[in-house]
């Protein structure tokens, strides 16, 4: 109940438009309950006048054949032909606004479940992009994308079809059913007395359906995984020649899913043909009746045709109520999963905008420590302080895992410090908004990440507007641009990703640190953002950088001692504590892990010289 | 190296090559097949036999004896209703029922047979051929693309040939059904409703082409949103740190006006669809309440009033069987571009076949011999350049070089994944294309890059590499590499993938399960990401007992791997540039001694960082 609660949430502001839609079913569906009326007139009035003569005139039994006795043209033998006209006349007019009233009505409903998709699709993007860096890296992407395809597909179906169903079905049988108690009580109660068992069984079937369904669709899951695995690993199985071995692997699930299919068909094949011996019998024992009671005087012959179809209208759609239900337990499930995402809090991006002013880069971090799952063991830092003045350069070196990375996630609110503070300009970032921080925060990432779109919109990204002399720049200062106008086929144009060009490691960490350096943040961050770049390149790079970091501060996480060798100072952490500080001079004066670094490059290359000095005697 | 090429087939592919095909699947259950047609065909012969018994009931049962008791009930007095005539007709029409119910029994098990069946059958056939075609062709095709051939384009197909076809064979055996009740009654009632048909067959085409086209296009669509969500979700930190989540947001909603635009569009043109198809039905009810109404007044009458009615009824039931058909053509118009990528997959040929006749290899030394060869993947960028080299039986290589220097080809095409384009290559003097492949697959033993596991025990892993293997041979391949703690863990899941190991534990697996093989010829496609010091050291001298005795060719990234080997090749731009062992290197030095110097001081200073200080 929950869910359809929060169903009618999501269809929300189109509520009026859904309320609108099944009026108008309601009214197409009840004009078509006229239908069967204009034949049992014809039998009864027309037919059994003009054959008697003119002399039998009958007497309507009920308002609506009244009404449209009213209507007709006097009952004279002359008028034969206008009152036959009048009668197909009548019948499309009927049929015609029957058409347009259901046409109208889906018309706006599917307007508006379109609506609300659109706008769930839209809430759903806005909001995972807002969540917490948190939430996504504990959550798979596939699972997200699945959610806000697959399940908003499912219920996108539900509403465009079974709730409209649910109105057009309970219509159809309300509207039948008074039709038929308009002309005979004891009738109209004899034709729908098998009513409670078809949908009883309909509702039994399906919800047996469901479980067997669930044990087909592991079936076919499993069946999946081992066309998966084997894809993936193709190598591994021509490699070792086991071709046959994969496929009697494959047709033993293929096999299983088979089973469980025809398992699933044993089902449909009774229960199909016994709810049609059901409605059979509702049928055949309605005609009888209904011949009874025509026999007896209680029911014109026409009042028996029109019964005939009512009661059609009633017996058939009944079997289609199990499937409705069958699909209202999928929808509910995507209803739970979708709203499992749009009930997660959102990053709060309150706070003060500074709109326009520019940091001068002052860092502290003071007592700052972290884990990131609460029942974790270790902190990933352990009350770290160290601060940083304005337009300094400093490098963070350490093993992996010594909490480099999340030393730039905390300076960027990625997520927050379990104790302690950290202050930009000698202010609590807290008091920052994230927004403000972020954008004067620039930051090449660990892993380079581009759009598929064009290179130029790539670097562009933070700042969609830049004249293309800008981005050249940038990547001039990345050198990059040599690859783009030389290399790529449509040089700034260039798509990239999987529908266009794919670019190696190197490639893509130069094009985000042009995309960083356009943003012309106050602070720049490099996480280990040249790991694929070339020595040679690298430091070209770093002298072209020179010039623009000036006066900004800056920290480098690198690997290589030469990419940080002339940092201001340089902060090597080991397991959450910071075990060294100080230039790369002083820390050679001292033991330690910096040294120990140095020292292996110098042993290195005397290591080398004396092999192939040694080797070269022999 | 995969990349997604999902081939645009062409839109407007004809219906019945396609159809022919398909149902050449259904035709191998020829019996089920006819039975399955048989009883849809008595399903609608009976529903369009019914609105006759109804009319006949009415003149028969009813009509008559309502005339006989009208002037009874004049008088005021109840007649002696007599029942027999009503009760033969109403059981005559619950015996219908009854066969009905019956040939639905019939027709949906013939139907779901019909789909479990074929579907079986496809996926076998297509996964027969996946596992036959070559390399080159996993090289160009994505894993998700592959699968989704096996997965939903098989159930769309099939789904279309059963219960699909069944909404087809149902429409045309009501629409001739229908008609020959009709022409048999009254020819004239009868042309009336015939001559809706054409008019509400236009009418289908028209709008369904209309509906197809925007559900297609509301499908592609679907897809840029589905990519749309992949990229920002796996983007969120680039979007987060360049302060661009409400700009990606407001981009994904100009694509999702759009697919919604498209997607209304086909739902208003389904909307439209019954309702006017409904209406070209009421036109011809019309006509027969005009035109019936006429013929059943005349004196004596032309027709009855039940065969007023049944007309009436036929009237109102001709626009169904059209709607079905209709359905049938969309879902076949759906379904074409599925059965297009399923057969050609089918059709897609291996490049790598055994040549007719082609013998086994027994017990080779394991020598092996490349003259002249060349090879590429696309003609005009050569990656091996008329290579000529000769490895000893027993002989330990160890293949060195920049990535993309052909490396990893002159491993490949000794494993035959790829053959050469030019050039022999000869295992213990023989053309190993004379030889099948399988023949040579069980001399060899390999152990790829990024280690693939398959889900089941430990032990199923190791015994990929010999099915035949007892359980002391996989305990001794284990001990072998160093892999004692194992042992006891033979029977542990490894997951989907190996996903429950770590990379080194995968690492380590896939090595003895190459140890098992017991090859003569062992390749080794070093791993590059590091691994716990401990398993490093355990799978060095896992390499130096396999390399022993074995003819051994190792794409070598550790130095003491590439120390061991008893011959180092370094390989450039698709040629051999230095060949030699360690000694003469170094003193040469050249490529090799700037690539062992680089890598020597990279590797102290990452195993510092990477490790405990």
């Amino acid at each position: 109940m929950e869910n359809i609660k929060r169903l009618f949430q999501i269809l929300g502001r189109w509520k009026k438009f859904y309320i609108l839609s099944s009026v108008l079913l309601v009214t197409s569906i009840f004009i078509r309950m006229l239908e069967p009326k204009v034949l049992q007139i014809t039998v009864d009035k027309v037919i059994v006048y003009f054959q008697s003569g003119g002399k039998i005139d009958f007497i309507p039994g009920d308002r609506i054949t009244g009404f449209f006795y009213s209507i007709l043209p006097q009952l004279k033998m002359e008028n034969l032909q206008q009152i036959l006209i009048s009668l197909g006349l009548i019948f499309l007019l009927i049929s015609l606004l029957r058409g347009v009233f259901s046409f109208t009505a889906s018309a706006i409903s599917s307007s508006s479940t379109e609506k609300a998709t659109k706008s769930l699709r839209d809430r759903l993007f806005s909001h995972i992009q807002a969540l917490p860096i948190a939430y996504h890296s504990k959550t798979p992407t596939g699972e997200l994308i699945q959610r806000c395809t697959g399940d908003v597909e499912t219920l996108r179906k539900f509403s465009a079809t079974q709730v409209v169903e649910v109105v057009r079905l309970s219509a159809l049988f309300t509207g039948a059913f008074i039709m038929m108690l308009s002309i005979h009580v004891t009738y109209a109660f004899v034709s729908i007395v098998f009513v409670p068992l078809i949908l009883g069984g309909s509702i039994y079937y399906f919800k047996k359906e469901m479980i067997i369904w669930n044990e087909h669709e592991k079936e076919q899951d499993k069946l999946s995984i081992i066309v998966q695995e084997n894809l993936s690993g193709i190598r591994v199985v021509k490699a070792f020649a086991k071709e046959n071995f994969e496929i009697e692997k494959f047709t033993k699930q293929n096999e299983e899913k088979r089973r469980w299919g025809l398992k699933l068909l044993k089902l449909n094949r009774i229960y199909w043909p016994s709810s049609d011996i059901l409605v059979h019998s509702q049928i055949a024992l309605s005609i009888f009746f209904g011949g009874y009671l025509t026999l007896k005087n209680q029911l014109s012959v026409g009042e028996y045709t029109a019964f005939y179809s009512y009661s059609m209208f009633v017996a058939w759609p009944l079997r289609r109520i199990g499937q409705i239900v069958s699909d209202m337990g999928m929808a509910t499930i995507a209803i739970k999963r979708i709203f499992s995402i749009l009930d997660t809090e959102q990053e709060d991006y309150s706070g003060k905008n500074n709109e326009g002013e520019k940091l001068n880069g002052e860092i502290e971090f003071r007592d700052v420590s972290f884990k990131y799952e609460e029942n974790e063991k270790h902190r990933v830092l352990n009350n770290i302080s160290f601060s940083i003045k304005a337009g300094e350069k400093i490098a963070l070196l350490g093993p992996t895992g010594a909490g480099k990375t999340t030393i730039i996630s905390l300076l960027m609110r990625f997520f927050e410090a379990d104790s302690g503070s950290i202050l930009v300009d000698g202010k609590d970032i807290k008091k920052y908004s994230k927004e403000y921080l972020r954008s004067r925060v620039g930051v090449v990432l660990q892993k380079p990440f581009l759009f598929s779109t064009t290179i130029k919109d790539n670097i562009a990204y933070a700042n969609p507007d830049s004249h293309i002399d800008e981005v050249i720049e940038a990547s001039r200062v990345a050198r990059i641009h040599n690859i783009i106008t030389e290399v790529f086929p449509d040089s700034y144009e260039t798509i990239v990703g999987e529908k266009g060009v794919t670019l190696s490691g190197g490639q893509k960490q130069r094009v985000t640190i042009a995309r960083t350096l356009l943003k012309d943040p106050d602070i720049l961050i490099f996480d280990d953002s040249t790991s694929a770049i070339d020595s040679e390149t690298e430091y070209e790079i770093q002298k072209a950088l020179r010039k623009i970091i000036h006066g900004k501060t800056t920290f480098i996480i690198a690997h290589r001692l030469t990419s940080i060798q002339d940092c201001d100072r340089i902060i090597v952490l080991d397991k959450g504590n910071i075990i060294q500080e100080g230039t790369h001079d002083e820390l050679l004066l001292k033991d330690g892990f910096y040294k120990k670094i140095y020292d292996i490059q110098v042993s290195v290359e005397n290591e080398i010289r004396e092999e192939t000095l040694s080797e070269g005697h022999i | 190296m995969s990349k997604l090429r999902d081939k645009q087939f062409k839109k407007d592919v004809s219906v019945f090559p396609f159809l022919k095909r398909l149902f050449s699947y259904s035709m191998r259950y020829k019996k089920w097949l006819q039975g399955f047609i048989a009883f849809v065909l008595v399903v609608s012969a009976v529903e369009a036999v019914t609105p006759i018994i109804w009319f006949k009931l009415l003149d028969n049962a009813v009509m008559p004896l309502v005339e006989q008791y009208k002037p009874v009930y004049a008088n005021g007095l109840k007649p002696d209703v007599d029942l027999k005539p009503l009760i033969e007709y109403s059981s005559l029409i619950l015996l219908l029922g009854l066969i009905l119910s019956a040939s639905v029994f019939m027709f949906i098990n013939f139907a779901g047979k019909i789909q479990e069946y074929v579907m079986f059958d496809i996926r076998q056939e297509l996964f027969r051929k996946l596992q036959e075609l070559s390399f080159s062709f996993y090289d160009k095709s994505a894993v998700g693309w592959l699968m989704s051939r096996i997965t939903s384009d098989t159930i769309k197909v099939t789904e279309l040939i059963s219960w699909g076809f069944i909404e087809c064979v149902w429409g045309v055996g009501m629409i001739i059904f229908c008609l020959i009740a009709m022409f048999i009654f009254n020819w004239k009632l009868a042309m009336i409703v015939t001559l809706t048909i054409p008019a509400l067959t236009l009418i289908s085409i028209k709008v369904r082409r209309l509906i197809l086209k925007y559900s297609r296009e509301s499908r592609r669509y679907n897809s840029e949103i589905t990519a749309s969500y992949n990229e920002h979700i796996s983007g969120v930190e680039v979007n987060k740190s360049m302060v661009q989540e409400v700009r990606a947001s407001s981009q994904f909603e100009s694509l999702s006006e759009k697919m919604r635009e498209s997607s209304f569009k086909s739902a208003y043109f389904t909307a439209l669809y019954t309702p006017l198809v409904i209406f070209g039905g009421s036109i011809a009810a019309a006509l027969v309440i005009f035109f019936g109404g006429r013929m059943a007044i005349t004196f004596p009458p032309e027709i009855t009033v039940g065969l007023l009615a049944a007309f009436f009824g036929y009237a109102t039931l001709i626009y169904e069987p059209i709607l079905d058909i209709s359905k049938f053509y969309s879902q076949t118009q759906s379904s074409i571009s599925a059965g297009e990528r399923i057969f050609s997959l089918l059709d897609t040929q291996p490049t790598i076949v055994n040549r007719e006749g082609a013998g086994e290899f027994e017990n080779i030394t394991g020598e092996i011999e490349f003259e002249n060869v060349s090879f590429h993947y696309e003609k005009d960028k050569p990656v091996l350049d008329n290579v000529n080299l000769r490895i000893e039986a027993g002989q330990s290589v160890a293949l060195v070089g920049e990535t993309g220097g052909g490396k990893s080809t002159i491993i490949n095409l000794i494993c035959r994944f790829y053959e050469p384009t030019e050039g022999i290559i000869k295992i213990d003097g023989i053309d190993y294309m004379d030889r099948t492949t399988q023949s040579l697959g069980n001399k060899l033993g390999v152990v790829l890059q990024t280690p693939h596991l398959f889900s089941g025990t430990i032990r199923e892993n190791i015994r990929y590499g010999r099915d035949d293997a007892v359980e002391e041979e996989i305990v001794k391949a284990l001990l072998l590499i160093g892999g004692d703690e194992y042992i006891v863990r033979l029977d542990e899941e490894v997951g989907e993938g190996g996903e429950k190991l770590s990379l080194g534990e995968k690492q380590l697996i896939s090595f003895a399960r190459a140890v098992l093989a017991n090859p003569r010829i062992f390749i080794m496609d070093e791993a590059t990401s590091s691994v716990d010091t401990l398993t490093e050291a355990k799978i060095q001298n896992g390499i130096h007992e396999m390399i022993k005795g074995r003819t051994s060719i190792i794409i070598a990234h550790r130095l003491s791997t590439i120390k061991n080997c008893d011959r180092i090749l370094v390989v450039r731009k698709g040629k051999i540039i230095e060949d030699g062992n360690h000694h003469e290197l170094m003193l040469l030095k050249g490529q090799y001694y700037n690539l062992y110097t680089r890598q020597l001081r990279e590797q102290r200073e990452n195993e510092m960082l990477a490790f405990k200080l």
